[in-house]
């Protein structure tokens, strides 16, 4: 009898992402999402890569712009999977896996660059001398060069302001749900985007064209 | 009188990342600049994300193995009995509150002491215990019968009362002892048979 309602729940979890009764795939997803941790926490382990593959993706997304690089975000990604794992007891439905998830990540985006910041650093240091010496920006450098430019301000963003950089502008998600991923309120969140465009600028120091170094206001 | 002002940075920032242009900036060259400024480092933001080099299927695929594989090293979860059975579980809870309402408040564990009938029961029923007394009743005691029986002569009574004095202060040990050396140095005192002394 167990094994054949365990069987029910996997066919549910990997069929409800398609089942033409729910009409909203949100909901849908939301169903499949649930049966898959149900099954997970039944003692199938293989429920669990139902749930890998439907937001594999999005996590290794929000990784990799994180990073800048895929080694990087595949190891982070990685990460969050098997501390969501380790987790999955603890999650009570209250808001969707995926948001869930998403705060797994981020936390881990913000460990990763702590654990990793000397290293980093190092690179900074490196990247700017090389810039320094280099010739200006608005002459030689193409588009590859300023989106180079752009990620290397990016990184030297603080953590929580690159993060509200990717999910509100990258990802285009709305003030609530950055400031619910990131466990603060709108204003918060308001401010570090504020804040982290201000440093952009400052960072980039007119080395990209149309983009001057203070605001015209200044 | 109006009075004119430029919008701050954060005011423009809010319109131009929602990608509308702020109200009120046409003709103010100062606002203006700054919205094209803000709006063009959006686009090499954007730019910047785009000229990232996606992950192939194949990356994903590998990617996912790799999780698999270290999922698979973590315990598994295990469910107790009832955790299996959620469906039963409202059920279970019904009937463990009702076994507990009937146990309360069942008929045969209430006792209504306003029921004359049931105070009188109730005090025979004690009456049949015995009150716990620390001697025996007269008629159970076997030593008051000797006791009546026995006529002590003016020389037990003697000997009582010397025993009484002389024993006062001895322990049971040293009482025996004594008794001991009595009987050996052959000066025991004479009794009858009938004495229970």
């Amino acid at each position: 009898m167990l094994a054949h309602t365990d069987s029910a729940v996997r066919v549910l979890a990997m069929t409800a992402p398609v089942d033409g009764e729910v009409s909203d795939p949100k909901e849908a997803a939301r169903i499949a999402d649930r049966a898959a941790i149900e099954a997970c926490l039944s003692g199938d382990v293989s429920a669990f890569d139902d749930l890998v593959v439907r937001h594999q993706k999005a996590i290794h997304r929000v990784c990799y712009r994180f990073t800048g690089n895929t080694e990087d975000a595949a190891d982070l990604t990685q990460e969050v999977f098997v501390k969501a794992y380790r987790s999955l007891a603890k999650f009570r439905g209250t808001s969707a896996f995926s948001t869930w998830l998403y705060r797994i990540a981020v936390n881990a985006c913000l460990s990763f660059k702590s654990s990793r910041k000397n290293h980093t650093e190092e690179i900074d240091d490196e990247s700017q001398d090389v810039v320094a010496e280099g010739p200006s920006a608005e002459e030689t450098l193409d588009a590859k060069l300023n989106a180079d430019v752009m990620r290397e301000a990016l990184e030297t963003l603080p953590e929580k302001q690159r993060l509200t950089v990717i999910m509100k502008v990258l990802e285009e998600r709305t003030h609530a749900e950055v400031a619910d991923l990131l466990g603060s309120n709108v204003g918060t969140v308001k401010a570090n985007l504020f804040f982290a465009i201000r440093n952009l600028r400052k960072a980039l120091s007119g080395r990209l064209p149309g983009v001057p170094t203070e605001s015209a206001q200044s | 009188m109006i009075d004119h002002r430029h919008l701050s940075e954060e005011e423009i920032f809010d319109r131009v990342s929602a990608g509308e242009t702020p109200p009120g900036i046409a003709g103010c060259s100062v606002c203006e600049r700054e919205a094209s400024a803000q709006r063009a480092l959006l686009v090499h933001l954007r730019e910047a994300d785009q000229s990232l080099v996606p992950p192939t299927d194949w990356d994903h695929v590998v990617l996912r193995g790799r999780i698999r594989e270290a999922v698979a090293k973590e315990t598994p979860y295990r469910r107790s009995i009832f955790d299996r059975f959620l469906v039963l579980r409202p059920v279970m809870a019904s009937v463990l509150l009702a076994s507990l309402v009937f146990v309360v408040w069942s008929p045969w564990n209430r006792i209504d002491l306003s029921r004359p009938a049931q105070v009188a029961m109730n005090a025979e029923a004690s009456a049949r215990i015995p009150a716990w007394k620390p001697l025996p009743d007269e008629t159970d005691d076997e030593g008051l019968a000797v006791l009546a029986e026995w006529t002590p002569t003016e020389d037990e009574l003697a000997i009582a009362r010397c025993r009484a004095s002389c024993l006062a202060g001895l322990t049971i040990h040293e009482e025996e002892s004594l008794l001991n050396t009595e009987s050996v140095s052959g000066s025991r005192v004479p009794s009858t048979e009938a004495s229970p002394l």
